[in-house]
């Protein structure tokens, strides 16, 4: 290639090319400065930085899956928990109304007693009443007729009278 | 001092009299003296109750006899014959209260048929 160049003349063509090798010689140099001094100073910090958001990134991510496993895990135990106050409401409900049933037959029952006993009640009193009524009525007749018998027979009784009266006693307990 | 003569003793006593009839007289002056003496004068009603059932013990009765007017004969025999005694002795009494009817007691025994009573009963039939 050289002896191509050579035979050519190197210049001749860069030359033609519009490249100066110097200049690239010099370029070439300063390109591998320029690599030496990013792989050594700019590349690390950078990578270092990366490496640390990466860390960051997939710390978040496992947050993220806690939090999410920790989400499904709190609406599984609300779900539960409105279960069991669902389910502890409808008992509670369901004992309620038992205990309002109970409560209302209970009163009902009590109410009913209580009307059987007025009732009760108002027929012995009304008995007595009549009770009452028929002795003083049976009194009063005894009395009247007590006072008319003295009255007619205190008067009217003859001795032929008297005679009979005591002779038929006399044979009633003979 | 003798002790208290019971009044048994006393009824007793004067049946015996009643009975032979002899010293009856005595008897009863005696026993009427004896309960001066002893002071037992408020007894006496209760010893001629005990000597007339003493007495109708032995047959002799004494009736007590209380109508509105006198007893005729005929009912006086139906008393005798109700009271069945061998003997008999009716004290009567007219008590115009009775209205009418006969009220026979004898010891032990009592029937009230006056009117009086019955009307009293009638009384008592109140409620």
């Amino acid at each position: 290639m050289m002896q191509t160049f050579t035979q050519f003349g190197a210049s001749d063509i860069f030359s033609a090319l519009g490249i100066d090798w110097k200049m690239l010689v010099f370029q070439i140099i300063g390109f591998v400065i320029l690599v030496w001094l990013m792989t050594k100073f700019v590349y690390p910090p950078l990578i270092k930085t990366i490496d640390a958001r990466q860390e960051k990134i997939e710390a978040s991510n496992e947050a993220a899956k806690a939090a999410e496993e920790k989400a499904a895990n709190a609406t599984k135990e609300i779900a539960k928990l409105l279960t069991e106050a669902r389910k502890e409401a409808a008992e509670i409900v369901t004992t309620a109304k038992e205990e309002a049933t109970a409560i209302a037959t209970d009163t009902e029952a009590k109410s009913k007693q209580e009307a059987e006993r007025i009732v009760a009640a108002a027929q012995e009193s009304i008995a007595k009443e009549v009770l009452a009524a028929k002795k003083a009525l049976h009194n009063e007749t005894i009395e009247l007729v007590a006072a008319a018998t003295e009255k007619v027979v205190g008067k009217n009784v003859s001795a032929a009278v008297d005679a009979k009266v005591i002779k038929t006693a006399l044979e009633e307990s003979n | 001092m003798q002790g208290k003569i019971s009044r048994r003793k006393l009824a007793l006593f004067v049946a015996d009299a009643v009975e032979s009839r002899h010293t009856l007289g005595s008897v009863l002056r005696d026993v009427a003296a004896y309960l001066v003496d002893t002071k037992r004068t408020r007894e006496a009603e209760l010893l001629v109750r005990a000597i007339e059932d003493e007495l109708a013990q032995r047959g002799i009765v004494v009736a007590h006899v209380v109508t509105a007017r006198p007893l005729e004969r005929e009912l006086e025999q139906a008393i005798k014959e109700l009271i069945d005694a061998r003997e008999l002795h009716l004290d009567s009494e007219i008590d115009e209260s009775v209205i009418g009817g006969v009220r026979i007691e004898t010891p032990g025994k009592l029937l009230d048929a006056t009117i009086k009573h019955k009307l009293l009963a009638l009384h008592q039939a109140k409620i």
